[in-house]
């Protein structure tokens, strides 16, 4: 349901939890795109979703194609809360994994690409020096209702 | 843009589906990045046909024209290129096929701050997937020492 195995969902918490604990949803606008810091753990109301449920919750929403009010009866929570926690959820992975080495997006070092030339020549004898490959992938995932303006600026 | 062990090692996010690939690259800086790589390590990209209609030392472009060249060593360059940009495909295939919901039109949530967010954090669970994980199809051709199939998976469970 989440897309990965026991341990490697338990690597992941271990970066999610602390930042989970951390900060909290309730700013003011209340809609989970906003956190603070807690500063007081003694004081507030208990929370009714812990670490392990937040992470379940945001990636088996990647993974899953259906409603989301199919994801409420999942995780036991109203449209409303659910929402709340999971774009607050999506923004502590983020803040998470942001600087974490496993994670991170970024071009290798000069020892690595050569290694990485190494590996591709190896398969392909007559391709010297090439390290990467790209290409460019359209995600039809946010579309307007409107047909016209989709089909005049989106398609 | 991949590595041969099925990194994502740059990325360009959150741009419109009607933009070429070759105009977003430019915006991106991508080419300018892959011109320093070159420059630094003499590293080269291989991309479909698509990108930058100019040649550039840094790219080698896929071909299935076979009449461009007469030179019998380009024909290889070109069928090999063609074999290895089949590797790009492949990550753009584990990334919708790891992120079924991203396959799917949103029409509800029009906020552009919240698709970033989606967008963002895709690409790092891509890179912690494949690292946690490590079931890939770019690191099962290309570095076999490294990979994982669904029965080393499944035994080791």
């Amino acid at each position: 349901m989440t897309g990965h195995d026991h341990s490697a969902f338990k690597s992941l918490l271990l970066v999610f939890a602390p930042m989970f604990n951390m900060h909290s949803p309730w700013t003011g606008h209340n809609d989970g795109a906003t956190y603070k810091p807690i500063k007081n753990r003694l004081t507030g109301h208990p929370r009714k979703i812990n670490a392990v449920t937040c992470l379940g919750l945001v990636l088996a929403w990647y993974r899953f194609k259906g409603s989301e009010f199919v994801l409420q009866g999942w995780f036991g929570f109203t449209g409303t809360p659910i929402n709340v926690w999971l774009r607050f959820g999506r923004r502590m992975l983020l803040k998470a994994l942001h600087k974490n080495t496993a994670a991170r997006v970024r071009m290798p070092a000069a020892d690595k690409i050569q290694q990485n030339k190494d590996t591709m020549q190896r398969r392909h004898p007559a391709l010297k020096h090439v390290c990467c490959v790209a290409d460019g992938l359209q995600l039809p995932f946010q579309s307007t209702g409107d047909d016209d303006i989709q089909g005049q600026y989106f398609n | 843009m991949f590595s041969p062990d099925g990194r994502l090692i740059i990325c360009l996010i959150n741009a419109l589906g009607s933009v070429h690939d070759s105009t977003l690259a430019e915006w991106g800086g991508i080419y300018n990045k892959l011109e320093a790589i070159y420059k630094q390590t003499g590293g080269i990209c291989c991309l479909d046909s698509a990108f930058q209609a100019n040649e550039a030392d840094y790219l080698i472009k896929s071909s299935n024209d076979e009449g461009n060249t007469d030179a019998p060593e380009q024909h290889v360059v070109n069928a090999q290129a063609t074999q290895l940009r089949q590797a790009a495909e492949w990550g753009m295939q584990a990334i919708q096929s790891a992120f079924p919901r991203l396959t799917k039109a949103l029409k509800y949530e029009q906020c552009g701050r919240e698709r970033q967010v989606y967008l963002m954090l895709m690409c790092l669970l891509c890179n912690f997937q494949l690292e946690s994980v490590g079931l890939n199809q770019i690191r099962n051709v290309h570095v076999p020492e490294w990979s994982k199939d669904a029965e080393y998976i499944i035994s080791s469970a």
